[in-house]
Protein backbone atom coordinates (compact mmCIF):
# COMPACT_ATOMS: atom_id res chain seq x y z
CA UNK A 1 0.00 0.00 0.00
CA UNK A 2 2.72 2.65 1.06
CA UNK A 3 5.27 1.54 -2.20
CA UNK A 4 1.71 2.33 -4.31
CA UNK A 5 1.08 5.27 -2.50
CA UNK A 6 4.67 6.54 -3.02
CA UNK A 7 5.10 5.30 -6.87
CA UNK A 8 1.96 7.77 -7.45
CA UNK A 9 3.59 10.11 -5.93
CA UNK A 10 6.80 10.41 -8.03
CA UNK A 11 4.33 9.75 -10.52
CA UNK A 12 2.43 13.11 -9.88
CA UNK A 13 5.84 15.03 -9.43
CA UNK A 14 7.26 13.63 -13.00
CA UNK A 15 4.17 14.59 -14.38
CA UNK A 16 4.64 18.59 -13.02
CA UNK A 17 8.32 18.41 -13.92
CA UNK A 18 6.85 17.57 -17.93
CA UNK A 19 4.68 20.15 -17.91
CA UNK A 20 7.20 22.70 -16.41
CA UNK A 21 9.43 21.76 -19.55
CA UNK A 22 6.64 21.78 -22.00
CA UNK A 23 5.08 24.77 -20.83
CA UNK A 24 8.97 26.67 -20.94
CA UNK A 25 9.81 24.75 -24.07
CA UNK A 26 7.96 27.74 -26.64
CA UNK A 27 10.71 29.61 -25.43
CA UNK A 28 13.42 28.06 -26.37
CA UNK A 29 13.13 28.54 -30.24
CA UNK A 30 14.24 31.75 -29.26
CA UNK A 31 16.99 31.14 -27.10
CA UNK A 32 20.32 32.39 -28.73
CA UNK A 33 23.64 32.79 -27.50
CA UNK A 34 24.39 36.48 -27.93
CA UNK A 35 27.78 37.98 -27.77
CA UNK A 36 29.55 37.77 -24.28
CA UNK A 37 30.31 41.44 -23.84
CA UNK A 38 28.33 42.70 -20.54
CA UNK A 39 29.02 39.55 -18.15
CA UNK A 40 31.37 38.57 -15.84
CA UNK A 41 33.40 36.22 -17.86
CA UNK A 42 34.12 38.27 -21.20
CA UNK A 43 37.30 36.92 -22.83
CA UNK A 44 38.07 34.07 -24.94
CA UNK A 45 41.99 34.25 -24.93
CA UNK A 46 43.86 32.36 -22.68
CA UNK A 47 47.06 33.40 -21.64
CA UNK A 48 49.14 36.29 -22.87
CA UNK A 49 51.61 38.69 -21.60
CA UNK A 50 55.82 38.71 -21.18
CA UNK A 51 57.08 36.15 -18.09
CA UNK A 52 60.16 37.22 -16.52
CA UNK A 53 62.76 36.77 -18.76
CA UNK A 54 60.85 38.85 -21.44
CA UNK A 55 59.08 36.19 -23.17
CA UNK A 56 56.30 36.12 -24.85
CA UNK A 57 53.48 33.47 -22.85
CA UNK A 58 51.84 31.19 -25.32
CA UNK A 59 48.25 32.22 -26.04
CA UNK A 60 44.48 30.61 -27.53
CA UNK A 61 41.71 31.45 -28.41
CA UNK A 62 38.38 29.50 -27.04
CA UNK A 63 34.60 28.84 -28.66
CA UNK A 64 33.11 29.37 -25.27
CA UNK A 65 34.07 32.05 -22.80
CA UNK A 66 35.39 30.09 -19.97
CA UNK A 67 35.98 33.18 -18.19
CA UNK A 68 39.90 33.19 -19.10
CA UNK A 69 42.01 36.87 -18.30
CA UNK A 70 44.15 36.80 -21.30
CA UNK A 71 47.40 36.91 -18.96
CA UNK A 72 49.94 34.23 -17.25
CA UNK A 73 50.69 30.94 -18.92
CA UNK A 74 47.94 29.45 -20.64
CA UNK A 75 46.75 26.92 -19.11
CA UNK A 76 46.92 27.97 -15.84
CA UNK A 77 44.61 30.55 -17.29
CA UNK A 78 41.96 28.48 -18.66
CA UNK A 79 41.96 26.37 -15.20
CA UNK A 80 41.68 28.69 -13.14
CA UNK A 81 38.67 30.70 -15.13
CA UNK A 82 36.97 27.01 -14.76
CA UNK A 83 37.53 26.63 -11.57
CA UNK A 84 36.11 30.02 -10.41
CA UNK A 85 32.98 29.11 -12.76
CA UNK A 86 32.72 25.65 -11.12
CA UNK A 87 33.36 27.42 -7.29
CA UNK A 88 30.19 30.06 -8.30
CA UNK A 89 27.68 26.97 -8.69
CA UNK A 90 28.61 24.23 -6.15
CA UNK A 91 26.28 26.27 -3.15
CA UNK A 92 23.42 25.68 -5.29
CA UNK A 93 23.86 22.59 -6.54
CA UNK A 94 24.41 21.24 -2.87
CA UNK A 95 21.04 22.99 -2.12
CA UNK A 96 19.35 21.33 -4.99
CA UNK A 97 20.47 18.19 -3.80
CA UNK A 98 18.94 19.25 -0.20
CA UNK A 99 16.05 20.08 -1.11
CA UNK A 100 15.32 16.66 -3.35
CA UNK A 101 16.91 14.59 -0.50
CA UNK A 102 13.51 16.70 1.54
CA UNK A 103 11.25 15.40 -1.04
CA UNK A 104 12.42 12.14 -0.58
CA UNK A 105 11.72 11.94 3.06
CA UNK A 106 8.65 13.93 1.94
CA UNK A 107 7.39 10.98 -0.12
CA UNK A 108 8.94 8.27 2.35
CA UNK A 109 5.60 7.86 4.49
CA UNK A 110 6.65 6.87 7.34
CA UNK A 111 9.25 4.06 5.44
CA UNK A 112 12.77 3.26 7.36
CA UNK A 113 14.41 2.54 4.29
CA UNK A 114 13.27 5.37 2.39
CA UNK A 115 14.33 7.97 5.22
CA UNK A 116 17.32 6.19 5.37
CA UNK A 117 18.41 6.87 1.50
CA UNK A 118 16.84 10.53 2.32
CA UNK A 119 19.40 10.97 5.39
CA UNK A 120 22.21 9.12 3.42
CA UNK A 121 21.63 11.93 0.48
CA UNK A 122 21.65 14.78 2.78
CA UNK A 123 24.51 13.24 4.87
CA UNK A 124 26.92 13.25 1.27
CA UNK A 125 25.48 16.90 0.31
CA UNK A 126 26.86 18.14 3.39
CA UNK A 127 30.66 15.76 2.97
CA UNK A 128 30.90 17.35 -0.29
CA UNK A 129 30.20 20.55 0.46
CA UNK A 130 32.82 20.21 3.40
CA UNK A 131 35.44 18.34 0.93
CA UNK A 132 34.78 21.50 -1.19
CA UNK A 133 35.56 24.20 1.30
CA UNK A 134 38.57 22.77 2.33
CA UNK A 135 40.36 21.70 -0.72
CA UNK A 136 39.28 26.20 -1.94
CA UNK A 137 41.03 26.98 1.13
CA UNK A 138 43.98 24.44 0.33
CA UNK A 139 44.11 26.04 -2.91
CA UNK A 140 44.24 29.27 -2.15
CA UNK A 141 46.79 28.59 0.71
CA UNK A 142 49.15 27.13 -2.10
CA UNK A 143 48.41 29.43 -4.51
CA UNK A 144 47.43 32.73 -2.92
CA UNK A 145 45.53 35.23 -4.89
CA UNK A 146 44.40 32.72 -7.79
CA UNK A 147 40.85 31.53 -7.00
CA UNK A 148 40.18 34.45 -4.33
CA UNK A 149 40.42 37.91 -5.71
CA UNK B 1 26.32 37.91 -3.78
CA UNK B 2 25.67 37.32 -7.27
CA UNK B 3 22.50 35.28 -7.30
CA UNK B 4 20.60 37.36 -4.66
CA UNK B 5 20.67 40.23 -7.16
CA UNK B 6 19.42 38.13 -9.95
CA UNK B 7 16.35 36.83 -7.28
CA UNK B 8 15.64 40.21 -6.55
CA UNK B 9 14.93 41.52 -10.50
CA UNK B 10 14.02 38.55 -12.31
CA UNK B 11 13.57 40.01 -15.72
CA UNK B 12 11.74 37.10 -17.11
CA UNK B 13 8.08 36.42 -15.38
CA UNK B 14 7.06 33.30 -16.87
CA UNK B 15 5.09 30.48 -14.42
CA UNK B 16 3.11 27.43 -14.68
CA UNK B 17 -0.66 27.59 -13.11
CA UNK B 18 0.98 30.72 -10.95
CA UNK B 19 2.85 28.34 -8.98
CA UNK B 20 5.50 27.17 -11.09
CA UNK B 21 8.95 29.42 -12.29
CA UNK B 22 10.05 28.85 -15.34
CA UNK B 23 13.51 27.44 -15.82
CA UNK B 24 14.26 30.86 -17.72
CA UNK B 25 13.19 33.18 -15.19
CA UNK B 26 16.59 34.24 -13.65
CA UNK B 27 17.96 34.78 -17.54
CA UNK B 28 18.71 37.79 -18.55
CA UNK B 29 16.02 38.96 -21.53
CA UNK B 30 14.97 41.09 -24.11
CA UNK B 31 11.56 41.92 -25.00
CA UNK B 32 9.30 39.63 -27.66
CA UNK B 33 7.35 40.52 -30.10
CA UNK B 34 5.09 37.44 -29.90
CA UNK B 35 2.63 37.29 -27.69
CA UNK B 36 2.96 33.87 -27.17
CA UNK B 37 6.12 34.42 -25.72
CA UNK B 38 7.07 35.21 -22.22
CA UNK B 39 10.16 36.58 -22.95
CA UNK B 40 13.41 35.79 -25.05
CA UNK B 41 16.02 34.35 -22.94
CA UNK B 42 19.58 35.21 -23.33
CA UNK B 43 22.61 32.51 -22.85
CA UNK B 44 25.63 35.28 -22.43
CA UNK B 45 27.89 32.89 -20.91
CA UNK B 46 28.51 29.94 -18.88
CA UNK B 47 27.37 31.69 -15.99
CA UNK B 48 23.88 31.63 -17.02
CA UNK B 49 24.06 27.82 -16.09
CA UNK B 50 23.82 28.53 -12.96
CA UNK B 51 20.92 30.90 -13.07
CA UNK B 52 19.07 28.26 -14.66
CA UNK B 53 20.01 25.74 -11.75
CA UNK B 54 18.66 28.52 -9.52
CA UNK B 55 14.93 28.71 -11.06
CA UNK B 56 15.23 24.73 -10.56
CA UNK B 57 15.79 24.96 -6.59
CA UNK B 58 12.85 27.39 -6.42
CA UNK B 59 11.06 25.08 -8.71
CA UNK B 60 11.63 22.16 -6.36
CA UNK B 61 10.82 23.80 -3.70
CA UNK B 62 7.44 24.57 -4.62
CA UNK B 63 7.30 20.85 -5.59
CA UNK B 64 8.47 19.66 -2.02
CA UNK B 65 6.08 22.25 -0.46
CA UNK B 66 2.70 20.64 -2.59
CA UNK B 67 4.17 16.75 -1.78
CA UNK B 68 4.67 17.88 1.61
CA UNK B 69 0.82 19.15 1.64
CA UNK B 70 -0.66 16.27 -0.05
CA UNK B 71 1.40 13.65 2.07
CA UNK B 72 -0.16 15.53 5.44
CA UNK B 73 -3.55 15.09 3.93
CA UNK B 74 -2.63 11.23 3.17
CA UNK B 75 -1.65 11.10 7.13
CA UNK B 76 -4.72 12.84 8.19
CA UNK B 77 -7.50 10.62 5.96
CA UNK B 78 -5.19 7.37 7.51
CA UNK B 79 -5.41 8.95 10.84
CA UNK B 80 -9.33 9.11 10.71
CA UNK B 81 -9.87 5.84 9.13
CA UNK B 82 -7.40 4.20 11.89
CA UNK B 83 -10.54 2.93 13.95
CA UNK B 84 -8.58 3.06 17.02
CA UNK B 85 -5.93 0.43 15.91
CA UNK B 86 -2.77 1.86 17.50
CA UNK B 87 -0.83 0.43 14.52
CA UNK B 88 -1.99 2.39 11.77
CA UNK B 89 -1.89 5.92 14.32
CA UNK B 90 1.47 4.89 14.50
CA UNK B 91 2.26 5.14 11.20
CA UNK B 92 0.18 7.91 10.26
CA UNK B 93 2.19 9.76 13.47
CA UNK B 94 5.29 9.04 11.24
CA UNK B 95 4.00 9.80 8.00
CA UNK B 96 3.37 13.20 8.92
CA UNK B 97 6.17 13.67 11.47
CA UNK B 98 8.31 12.49 8.52
CA UNK B 99 6.80 14.86 6.06
CA UNK B 100 7.26 17.85 8.52
CA UNK B 101 10.96 16.65 8.79
CA UNK B 102 11.52 16.71 4.91
CA UNK B 103 10.24 20.05 4.14
CA UNK B 104 11.97 21.77 7.08
CA UNK B 105 15.50 20.29 5.32
CA UNK B 106 14.34 21.43 2.17
CA UNK B 107 13.81 25.14 3.18
CA UNK B 108 16.34 25.35 6.02
CA UNK B 109 19.07 24.87 3.25
CA UNK B 110 17.25 27.17 0.73
CA UNK B 111 16.95 29.72 3.51
CA UNK B 112 20.10 29.28 5.08
CA UNK B 113 22.22 29.92 1.38
CA UNK B 114 19.95 32.84 0.86
CA UNK B 115 21.32 34.37 4.39
CA UNK B 116 24.95 33.16 4.15
CA UNK B 117 25.12 34.84 0.59
CA UNK B 118 23.45 37.57 1.65
CA UNK B 119 25.84 38.53 4.35
CA UNK B 120 28.65 38.84 1.87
Amino acid sequence: MLHIFRNIAYLVILLVMTMIVINSSAAFADTKLSSPNETYFSNLTCGGGKDQYGNNYSQFTTVIDFGCEGKGPAILDLIFGVIKFLTDGVGLVVVASIIYAGIQYIVSTGDPQATATAVKRIRSSIVALLLFIFAYAILNYVVPGAVLQ
Amino acid sequence: MWFINYFADAPCPGNLFGIFPTWYSYLPSTPDANPNHYCTPQLNSLDSIWLIVAAVIEILLRVAAIAAVGVIVYAGIMYTTSQGSPETTAKAKSTIINALIGLAFSVIAATLVAFIAGSF
